[in-house]
């Protein structure tokens, strides 16, 4: 098992995904747009969302050993569920809520 | 309200639609999920002045546009080196009463600016409103479903121009959902500098602007390339590359960026600069071999979602402006005489095969897939390329005969003969279709 801190592959990090995350803008509803449908354990599938998701909204939960989805994060791309089509049903939040790219 | 068509999104491809059918009197609804339009959308970005003009021949006098690019840089780096190819062109220029041939654009602003274009000519843009689904009665596409209470929106005809998470044509199957291989994750910072900051580190002048390109081992293995372009007051850095070369390499896409920004030829460029925006989109790349079924009854797709992109040439937008039009110029005709079967509105396959759209699409459907194949060459090159250039630019007393003898020595030892000359062939077969 790995999770993103122990991935093979760690390049030079200096500004953390959580500082970069900070420069968004959201609109939230607090309403989650993203769903585990598959087997939450199933970490031969699910575990490079860890490290592939570019706003980190997946994390294993080291307790219950669930995927933890910090779906506030989202940047809306779409990859995890390009990545996990059949564990993640990801939709766009409503109408008007989430991420407004002042730049883009 | 009746409508003739309905657009889904405000992006490069929902835009050119709209602006094309307003202008030709049609009654547009576009239906925009962010509560304005662009700040959902995200590239890298540059636009091309002649896929743009042809839908607002003075653009460049009232959009927000950021700076001209007049020189154009590719990078090729090892671990250790960096072999630079640049090209400056005054022809790129702006002049007299004429765009630059190519523009970075920030489209939060841009997207904005383009959708008031279509609403100045009478498009009506419902924002803030997912659509769902589509309405399908007897095998016809004659509306949509939204997120909006009674959200169903009918019109004989139906555009979409959903971007690269085409959810609403994929359910109805107009094209799949791509794989992980087949669609590129890109990540990017906006970055703050003074204006003249930026002029001075970029050696360019007021209407001017530079782009990077940045191709081999910056990337750790993943196949595809990291850009820096130049705005007005921001600079663009990012880098892309595709979803299972994240995944599969253990990569975090924002972790490669740092070190792009780190990168000892990148980072001058960056001092001092403050982020202002971090923000990852992801780009179609499954190129002609995957093309959706672009024409139904009632409904037609362009853009992203219709994976109308060239990746090899960082070309997107002008895809996206150009389908959005035709698409629009066939609804015209399509409203005009009352047909929206899918055999009538297969013109708009026919305009697009005419245009440099899908004949580019097909000249280069076997480059990814050769790439996909073959990413040693992306890694293996570029060292050759390094180790040729360094063995020739180092003066150490060898004379020069000896030093190219030593180089191409070196260089065979790296890679075979026989083996060079069938890459090169084999690239040359893909790249020359």
């Amino acid at each position: 098992m790995k999770d993103s801190s122990d991935k093979k592959n760690s390049v030079t990090e200096t500004v953390s995904i959580e500082d970069k995350l900070f420069t968004i803008n959201y609109d939230h509803n607090h309403e989650t747009h993203i769903t585990c449908i598959g087997d939450p354990k199933e970490w031969e599938v699910l575990n490079p969302l860890q490290w592939t998701c570019p706003a980190k909204v997946y994390t294993k939960n080291q307790d219950s050993g669930n995927l933890d989805i910090d779906f506030e994060n989202c940047i809306e791309c779409g990859t995890c569920q390009i990545l996990c089509p059949d564990h993640i049903l990801w939709v766009y939040p409503k109408g008007g809520y989430g991420i407004r790219n002042r730049c883009g | 309200m009746n409508f003739d068509v309905i657009i889904i999104g405000a992006g490069a491809a929902g835009n050119a639609a709209a602006i094309t059918l307003a202008k030709g009197g049609a009654k547009v609804l576009q239906i925009e999920r962010g509560k304005f339009p662009g700040e959902k959308n995200l590239m890298g970005g540059i636009i091309y002045s002649s896929s743009l003009e042809e839908l607002v021949p003075d653009f460049w006098k009232n959009a927000p546009i950021e700076r001209p690019i007049t020189e154009q840089n590719y990078w090729v780096s090892d671990k250790k080196t960096v072999t630079k190819l640049g090209y400056s062109d005054d022809a790129f220029k702006a002049k007299t009463e004429a765009p630059a041939h190519a523009y970075t654009v920030l489209r939060s602003e841009f997207d904005k600016w383009m959708a008031g274009e279509a609403k100045k000519h009478g498009a009506m843009l419902l924002p803030a409103t997912v659509v769902l689904d589509l309405i399908v009665e007897e095998g016809k596409v004659v509306g949509v479903v939204t997120d909006r209470p009674n959200g169903e929106i009918r019109a004989p005809l139906v555009i979409s121009g959903e971007g690269v998470n085409a959810f609403v044509s994929w359910k109805r199957n107009f094209g799949n959902k791509p794989k992980p291989d087949e669609v590129a994750l890109v990540v990017k910072e906006v970055i703050e500098l003074p204006e003249d900051v930026i002029e001075d580190r970029f050696q360019i002048s007021a209407n001017e602007g530079a782009s990077y390109e940045i191709f081999g081992d910056i990337t750790k293995g993943c196949l595809g390339y990291a850009f820096l372009y130049t705005n007005r007051k921001t600079v663009s850095i990012g880098v892309g590359s595709l979803v299972a070369d994240f995944a599969n390499n253990e990569i975090a896409s924002y972790e490669l960026l740092e070190h792009v920004k780190n990168h000892k030829s990148i980072k001058p460029f960056l001092k001092g600069g403050k982020t202002i925006e971090y923000a990852g989109h992801l780009i179609p790349e499954g190129g002609y071999k995957k093309l959706p079924t672009l024409v139904a009854d009632g409904f037609l797709m362009s853009g992203d979602a219709a994976l109308m992109v060239n990746a090899v040439h960082r070309e997107g937008s002008n895809f996206a402006f150009v389908s959005g039009r035709l698409a629009g110029e066939v609804a015209l005709e399509a409203i005009k005489n009352k047909d929206f079967s899918s055999n009538f509105l297969n013109a708009y396959r026919k305009k697009l095969e005419d245009s440099f759209i899908l004949k580019d699409l097909r000249s280069y459907e076997d480059v990814f897939p050769f790439f996909r194949k073959r990413r040693d060459i992306l890694n293996d090159y570029p060292q050759l390329i390094s180790y040729a250039a360094k063995s020739l630019l180092t003066v150490d007393g060898t004379p020069k005969g000896k030093k190219k003898k030593n180089m191409v020595k070196g260089v065979l030892k790296m890679k075979s003969p026989a083996r060079i000359v069938k890459d090169l062939y084999n690239l040359l077969k893909v790249l020359g279709k």
